[in-house]
C-alpha cells in the first residue's frame, strides 16, 4: 500500500481548480504603461451582475478555494461590493489587486470587516526604473 | 478519462499486504505545498 | 513529536475546506491559507472522523488502520497539528 509521489498523484489532475485568477474588467481609472493586460478601457463584452454570479456559483459547486480578482481595476465596477460578498459568502475567498484610488476610508472599513479577503495595493515607484545596462551600485556588473 | 478512473479504483481497493511491505513502508501520507503567489495579479 | 499524540482528541480546525480528490484529497486552511495534500484515502478517511472519537488512536481503531501504519499517521496527524489543519480538541 505504498504512496506515490504527488508528480505520480497528480498525471489525472485535479477535480477543480485550487484557484482562479478572474480579470474582472478591462476598465480602469489609470492606463499604466507597464500594465500586463493593457487595461483602461472597458470591454462591452465584460460579465453582467448576473452572469458573473453565475461563475462564482458555479466555481462554488466546483469547491474552489479562492479566486484571484484583477483587471483593470475592479473597484470601478459598481457591483464590486456585491461580488466580492456573493463569493466570500459562498466560501470562496476573495484575494483582488487593485491601484487603490476608490479606497475611502468607508470603503476601507468595509473591506476590513469582510472575512477572507486578501488585497494587494500596487503602489508607484519615485523614480522611473534605471536602464537595464547601467552598472549598478555596488560593482557587480559582468557577474 | 477511463484509465484515470481505472488508477482510482486500484488505488482505492484494500488489498492484502505481505507483513514486510508494511514494516519497510515509510508512507508519507500529508505533503504541504507552498502556493504563495501561484495565482494572482502581478 | 509528542509521543502521547494517539492519546489526543483532535478534531478538524473549523476553517478548514477538505475537497476530496481521486488520490485522496486537498485541505484548504481559510485562516491561515496554507494547502496540504491528504495523500491517501485513509488518511482522508480517519481526518474526517477524528472529531467523533475520544482520541486519534480510536479513530485509527475504527477506520480500520493496521497498527503496524499507526507510526506513519501520527506522523502525518502531528503535521497536520504543526499547519494548524487540525487541532486538540
Amino acid at each position: 500500500m505504498s504512496v506515490e509521489s504527488l508528480v505520480a498523484q497528480l498525471k489525472t489532475g485535479l477535480d477543480a481548480p485550487i484557484c482562479l485568477t478572474w480579470e474582472l474588467t478591462y476598465a480602469c481609472n489609470l492606463q499604466c504603461v507597464h500594465c500586463l493586460s493593457s487595461s483602461g478601457q472597458r470591454d462591452e463584452r465584460e460579465l453582467s451582475t448576473a452572469e458573473a454570479k453565475r461563475v462564482l456559483d458555479e466555481l462554488r459547486d466546483l469547491q474552489v478555494f479562492y479566486i484571484n480578482i484583477g483587471g483593470g481595476e475592479p473597484m470601478v465596477r459598481r457591483d464590486f461590493f456585491e461580488l466580492v460578498e456573493h463569493s466570500v459568502g459562498n466560501g470562496i475567498g476573495v484575494k483582488f489587486s487593485t491601484n487603490g484610488a476608490f479606497i475611502d476610508a468607508e470603503k476601507a472599513r468595509r473591506l476590513a470587516s469582510m472575512d477572507y479577503l486578501d488585497i494587494q495595493i500596487s503602489l508607484d515607484g519615485v523614480d522611473a526604473a534605471p536602464p537595464a545596462d547601467e552598472a549598478p551600485a555596488d560593482g557587480s556588473a559582468g557577474q | 478519462m477511463i484509465d484515470a478512473e481505472r488508477m482510482y479504483d486500484r488505488r482505492m481497493e484494500h488489498e492484502e499486504v505481505p507483513e514486510q511491505e508494511i514494516e519497510l513502508e515509510e508512507e508519507l501520507l500529508v505533503e504541504e505545498i507552498s502556493i504563495d503567489g501561484m495565482c494572482g495579479v502581478y | 513529536m509528542s509521543t502521547d499524540l494517539l492519546t489526543r482528541p483532535l478534531e478538524l480546525h473549523p476553517q478548514v475546506a477538505l475537497r476530496s480528490e481521486p488520490f485522496g484529497a486537498l485541505a484548504y486552511h481559510y485562516g491561515n491559507r496554507r494547502l496540504v495534500f491528504l495523500k491517501h484515502a485513509d488518511m482522508v478517511a480517519v481526518a474526517r472522523v477524528l472529531a467523533d472519537h475520544p482520541s486519534l488512536e480510536s479513530a485509527l481503531r475504527a477506520s480500520g488502520i493496521d497498527e503496524r501504519r499507526w507510526p506513519s499517521f501520527e506522523k502525518a496527524f502531528d503535521s497536520l497539528l504543526g499547519s494548524e489543519i487540525v487541532r486538540e480538541r
